[in-house]
């Protein structure tokens, strides 16, 4: 057991990809024990993902994703498909306080693990769904990935270079299954303190394309208030100019916002064009708004001569909000003027280590996050945890032989179990 | 004042009127919790820092099934009360020490049970702490900036507050972690975030692919997917490598049999005249009908749907999932409810 903070919460994990398995990973850097359940023939697709690179990188740890979001997991290969692995699998979720899914809606009822089932094997069970649009709907077995959801809630249609270019986080972003895989967590911890309170398990049905909408919440109520319907702007927001602008280097940027007037005079002071501040087509602030792409070009004659963080220590001494745009690889140089790591260590399958991010908030207690594993591979528990379920070495040996459960059937180097 | 204990519901003191704290009690509120709201304003509704006006009135439905209070009149009192108080939410230390007249540390010495939870824009510690700045600039120092728009051209930021989310949706789920703890050992504990830390969490590939491959990630839609301009509007086309065969089945057309489009990467590399070949079918389809038929399909594909065109949308009226509030002074506003159910019933069961 470890010693993090959700320590003695147990989950048993049928998640792939992104959502749920960034969910999976979150309780488990925190302290939970996450079982990551695969079928032996039809492994996580994104220990092969190919979405983001083009590449799958390899072995079924190649996949630089699908090793962030398996870490602090153990691996067991059940095949769900065959009534002796629904059996065994009955047996993990008589000892789970949580279970994790998100299959296309209707795979869980027919393997025969719908939510009444799970809660027949285990009265306290939490059942944890994570689908596109829900439960149900016309739409809920519409097919999609993290790019639909974002045209589907509204979120396209606010973020572009104008409303002719709605533009997308790509599958190198995937923005839907991020945010959600911040809120799960907590409903499901949420979830598992009132089942222990209560003795009764419920199931909590989170839907992607909502969480997204939910998150353009503010926007979709001034819609209705104002009835105007928000468009796409750039860099830039209904009430306040933010202008991006080119810095010295490859694709290397500084914003600036500029709401009030002293803001506006403090800029102009800023790069030494005073005349700007009488230029009758930009003295107001919906003059400036609707010429942001001239203005930017104006200071672009200033911010293209530093660098990006010279331009925003300038501007941020001239008490203007602004910031250099900084890519990923940067971010572990910032450490010290963030004063906190946003990474972690992990090890790897070679014996070495890797970076990775760590995770979205700290507490401060005696039982910190941590990585205490690497991802596993395909199966690399099985026997480890069927031996702790109580199960013999004769049967695994037999589930085994029959292509029940596939994977690692050794513990500790030697071969499982009580016999 | 604050509201009594009266069952095991969390209480909780939301501080200030950042949009990353008021979603936050947002959502603790939406599972039952007691949240009461602590405002500078002199008048009520108050005004959140939002960064766009017409939100901050029409945002006022985050103080849903919230009790809102005034520092001004009630700070003694605040203090006080703090044993009745199981979470305190803020949006710095500072807010504390200012709301409440106590430090964190005077707070924690008091009362070891309270879980401190802070969602701060660029940190609580460092040089960052005191940047000036909102949405723009911490979507700018997570990274993930970076990451959104076309390639050679400037990055962009994300309709609506994002940052400031990504942190409220942080916070409430490091607040139950604390509780998870506190169930066990009777103790609080303190929650930190920040818009940048949340932020720069949400674009963990690049970092991973950087340190594990040495690739850096650029922004843009240069791979696989495409949105398909229609007669009346967009739709995101997700395709991938397993659907090629349903896209052709799709588009009937018998250019997408020249070889150099069989693989991925061939798409990927004529990737120009694919996008010219699948709008000369798209355009002549409205958006619903290729949603329909790309479905048909087994294709994930959706509409570009504009905010005003979400009340009228199938399947979020299905799941009853807009709800149209009176809010003072504005009338009947159509705001989103939570987007989960538990057992069947929206928030908490």
């Amino acid at each position: 057991m470890s010693s993090g903070a959700l320590s003695g919460l147990r989950v048993v994990d049928l998640s792939g990809i992104t959502a749920g398995g960034r969910t999976t990973q979150l309780l488990g850097d925190f302290g939970a024990e996450v079982i990551k359940v695969e079928g032996p023939r039809r492994p996580d697709p994104f220990r092969h993902w190919t979405g983001v690179t083009g590449e799958s990188g390899g072995d079924d740890l190649g996949s630089p994703p699908f090793r962030v979001v398996g870490r602090n997991k153990r691996g067991v290969a059940i095949d769900l498909k065959d009534p002796r692995g629904v059996a065994t699998f009955r047996q993990l979720v008589e000892t789970a306080d949580l279970v994790v899914e998100n299959f296309r809606r209707g795979v869980m009822e027919k393997l025969g693990i719908g939510f009444s089932v799970l809660r027949s094997w285990n009265a306290r069970v939490v059942l944890l769904s994570i689908s596109s649009q829900g439960d149900d709907g016309p739409e809920r077995d519409f097919v999609s990935f993290g790019g639909t959801l974002e045209a589907l809630s509204g979120l396209m249609s606010v973020t572009g270079y104008s409303p002719g270019e709605p533009v997308w986080t790509t599958s190198k972003v995937n923005f839907p299954d991020q945010v959600v895989a911040l809120l799960a967590p907590g409903l499901a911890i949420d979830a598992v303190m009132r089942s222990r309170r209560t003795g009764a398990g419920t199931h909590v049905d989170l839907s992607q394309r909502e969480s997204v909408v939910s998150l353009l919440g503010s926007l979709l109520a001034a819609t209705a208030v104002t009835g105007t319907t928000p468009q796409p702007a750039g860099a830039t927001s209904a009430d306040e100019t933010t202008l991006c602008c080119r810095c010295q280097g490859d694709d290397e940027w500084v914003v600036v916002t500029v709401g009030a007037a002293k803001e506006w005079q403090r800029l102009t002071d800023a790069i030494g064009r005073s005349d700007l501040r009488v230029d009758p087509r930009i003295t107001e602030y919906s003059m400036r708004q609707r010429r942001a792409d001239a203005l930017v070009k104006e200071i672009e004659a200033w911010t293209a001569r530093r660098t990006k963080h010279q331009a925003m220590v300038e501007l941020q001494r001239r008490g203007l909000r602004a910031a250099a745009v900084l890519r990923a690889f940067e971010l572990d140089a910032e450490t010290p003027a963030r004063g906190e790591s946003f990474h972690v260590r992990v090890p790897t399958s070679a014996g070495t280590s890797e970076q990775q991010i760590s995770w979205p908030f700290t507490i401060h207690s005696d039982n910190p996050p941590e990585v205490r594993r690497r991802a596993p591979h395909v199966g690399e528990h099985t026997g480890e945890v069927l031996t702790e379920l109580g199960f013999t070495c004769d049967e695994v040996e037999k589930l085994h032989a029959a292509g029940v459960i596939a994977g690692n059937m050794t513990v500790g180097g030697s071969k499982s179990a009580k016999s | 004042m604050i509201v009594k204990k009266d069952s095991q519901r969390p209480r909780v003191l939301e501080i200030g009127h950042a949009v990353r704290t008021a979603y936050c009690g947002y959502l603790l509120a939406a599972l039952g919790a007691h949240v009461t709201k602590v405002v500078v304003w002199q008048s009520y509704p108050a005004p959140m820092a939002t960064t766009h006006r017409a939100d901050q009135r029409a945002a006022a439905y985050f103080f849903d099934h919230k009790k809102t209070v005034r520092s001004r009149d009630d700070s003694g009192d605040l203090a006080s009360n703090l044993g009745d108080i199981d979470v305190v939410v803020a949006g710095s230390g500072a807010d504390i020490e200012e709301f409440l007249g106590l430090s964190c540390d005077a707070i924690r010495a008091r009362h070891s049970a309270c879980v401190l939870a802070i969602a701060s824009m660029f940190g609580e510690s460092g040089e960052y702490r005191d940047l000036l700045g909102g949405e723009a600039e911490a979507l700018a120092l997570s990274g993930l900036m970076s990451m959104i728009g076309e390639p050679g051209r400037e990055p962009l930021r994300l309709g609506g507050p994002q940052t400031e989310q990504a942190a409220a949706l942080s916070l409430f789920t490091g607040i139950m972690v604390a509780l998870y703890k506190r169930c066990e050992t009777g103790r609080g504990t303190e929650v930190l975030t920040s818009a940048v830390r949340s932020t720069a969490y949400l674009d963990w590939k690049s970092h991973i692919y950087f340190a594990g491959e040495g690739k850096v990630l650029q922004r843009g839609s240069n791979n696989g997917p495409v949105v398909l301009a229609c007669s009346d509007g967009f739709v995101g086309f997700y395709y991938r490598d397993e659907e090629w065969p349903a896209v052709k089945k799709l588009v009937a057309d018998d250019r997408l049999d020249d070889a150099k489009f069989d693989t991925q990467l061939g798409r990927d590399r004529h990737r120009s005249e694919l996008v010219e070949i699948l709008e000369s079918f798209s355009r002549d389809l409205t958006r619903e009908q290729l949603y329909r038929r790309s479905q048909d399909l087994r294709i994930p594909a959706g509409p570009v749907l504009t905010l005003a065109e979400l009340g009228g949308d199938r399947q979020l009226q299905a799941r009853r999932f807009l709800r149209d509030e009176q809010v003072d002074g504005l009338g009947i506003v159509t705001v989103p409810s939570v987007p989960w159910t538990v057992d069947g019933v929206r928030g908490s069961a």
